[in-house]
């Protein structure tokens, strides 16, 4: 038999897959053909070579990290169900257009997880307008509104922070010439905004997140004009390691929470 | 506990547990059908075979989280018109294996950027000296592998690193078991030349 028939059979005799006689053949080749034997013997050093299946790459994310991207991954699945129709278009479009939004190739998942954010700070902060105007009647109306302002304060910033994120999570990396103005103009006001926030009362989460946001924002803020990749691709990664779109909407919902309470409280 | 609004998954006990009894098929109908339940147990229970098959693609945790979501979503989206003619793995690792190509080639234009990265990260800390050198390993192995000419990369890493059959291989990238075959040998004749001083140096 040809060397080549026997090599073509090398790798399911490795694998003990070859049919008893096949089997057989390439058995008594070997024993008299050094260059095929060679060739097994390559063959069988480079499958030694390969990282065996026990040690898998998601061996080293944790429980909790599993958990939260079976989350994120449903509500990604949710915001495409949500912005297909696009139920307030109007208002989105009005936040997202405050500067210029890069255009997102496909879908990334991650931005579309922001952007389920955004839209849920959307319709909350739309359907906190009646509360308001409610308070407005309401005897102690100033103290019910020094809360609202604040509260609508962080909700304002936590909505565009995480357009902002969006905004950088969609950039195109093939770009060659990045013009990151705009975004770098909002991180310098969204910096400015949250010393005023940092100096209202809240709570510990709020204000850890508002940090950890802080020095990302900094960090965009100072980018050297005619910044280069590496410098973004590390603030971006900084997003991601920190998971912060993610701890935004987790944190906003306590935020939430407690904010409707307040208001139920006030009445 | 009677609470559920949506009771169409009843005898499913923890599917994360080994011995649970898993009927996939039942699951999937369901998940098809439109129960958000359903369709998280399908996707917990494939989540991490996911990720590790994007993973080896693609050599990247951020990117293999990416291809991750990217490809439940689109399984979410698909998933009523899935007839059910290939097992529902094998269609969900072509799935997989698509997007992480098309991430693949979308990525090679920027490598030499992320060169640049990895090296103004690798400065910071060379204090593990140990395991910087199993890492230096794997990474060579990895790269190896990586530069493998893209159906060669494919059938070693789904057939040896994720461990799937050479018929199940041949499904997801829909030909026969023997053009897999000559891929895969191909496909470690070429790593093991490659990495020839990894071995001599172990010996
Ligand atoms: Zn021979």
């Amino acid at each position: 038999m040809r060397h080549s028939t026997i090599q073509s059979m090398l790798y399911d005799f490795l694998m003990n897959e070859l049919p008893e006689r096949d089997r057989e053949i390439v058995e008594q080749h070997l024993a008299s053909c050094s260059g095929c034997s060679r060739e097994l013997a390559d063959l069988k050093q480079a499958l030694q070579l390969l990282p065996t299946p026990t040690e898998a790459p998601s061996d080293a994310q944790n429980e909790a990290y599993w958990k939260s991207l079976s989350l994120a991954i449903e509500s990604s699945i949710d915001t495409r169900r949500v912005t297909q129709p696009r139920p307030f278009a109007g208002l989105y479009d009005r936040v997202i257009s405050f500067f210029t939004f890069r255009p997102a190739y496909g879908f990334a998942a991650g931005a579309s997880l922001a952007v389920a954010i955004v839209a849920l700070v959307l319709f909350r902060t739309a359907s906190d307008e009646s509360p308001i105007q409610m308070a407005k009647s309401s005897i102690d109306s100033s103290i019910v509104l020094a809360q609202h302002e604040t509260d609508q304060r962080m909700s304002r910033y936590f909505s565009k922070s995480k357009t902002l994120l969006v905004g950088l999570a969609n950039l195109q990396e093939e770009e060659s010439s990045l013009d990151l103005r705009a975004e770098q103009k909002l991180s310098r006001r969204l910096v400015r905004e949250a010393r005023y926030l940092q100096q209202q009362p809240l709570d510990g989460r709020s204000a850890k997140l508002i940090a950890d946001l802080q020095k990302i924002l900094i960090e965009l803020a100072n980018l050297e004009e005619g910044n280069d990749l590496p410098n973004v691709e590390l603030i971006r990664s900084g997003i991601r390691k920190e998971n912060l779109l993610f701890k935004i909407r987790m944190a906003e919902e306590a935020f939430d929470t407690t904010k409707n309470h307040s208001t139920q409280k006030s009445f | 506990m009677a609470t559920a609004e949506e009771p169409s998954v009843p005898l499913l006990g923890d599917p994360l547990r080994a011995d649970a009894r898993w009927d996939e098929r039942r699951i999937l109908q369901q998940a098809k059908d439109g129960n958000r339940d359903a369709f998280r147990l399908l996707m917990n229970r494939h989540l991490r075979r996911v990720y590790d098959v994007a993973y080896r693609f693609i050599g990247d945790h951020d990117m293999a989280e990416d291809i991750t979501q990217e490809t439940f979503v689109k399984v979410h989206a698909a998933l009523p018109s899935f007839r059910g003619d290939a097992e529902f793995s094998t269609w969900l690792h072509r799935i997989t294996v698509n997007i992480a190509l098309t991430k693949k080639r979308l990525e090679k234009s920027k490598q030499q950027r992320h060169v640049r990265l990895d090296d103004a990260l690798d400065g910071a800390d060379c204090e593990q000296h140990e395991a910087l050198h199993i890492d230096e390993r794997r990474a060579h192995i990895e790269r190896a592998l990586h530069e493998l000419p893209t159906l060669q990369r494919a059938v070693v890493i789904l057939r040896h690193l994720n461990g799937l059959s050479t018929k199940q291989v041949s499904d997801i990238l829909r030909c026969s078991e023997g053009t897999v075959k000559t891929h895969l040998f191909r496909g470690l004749r070429k790593m093991r030349s490659k990495l020839h001083y990894l071995q001599e140096g172990a010996a």
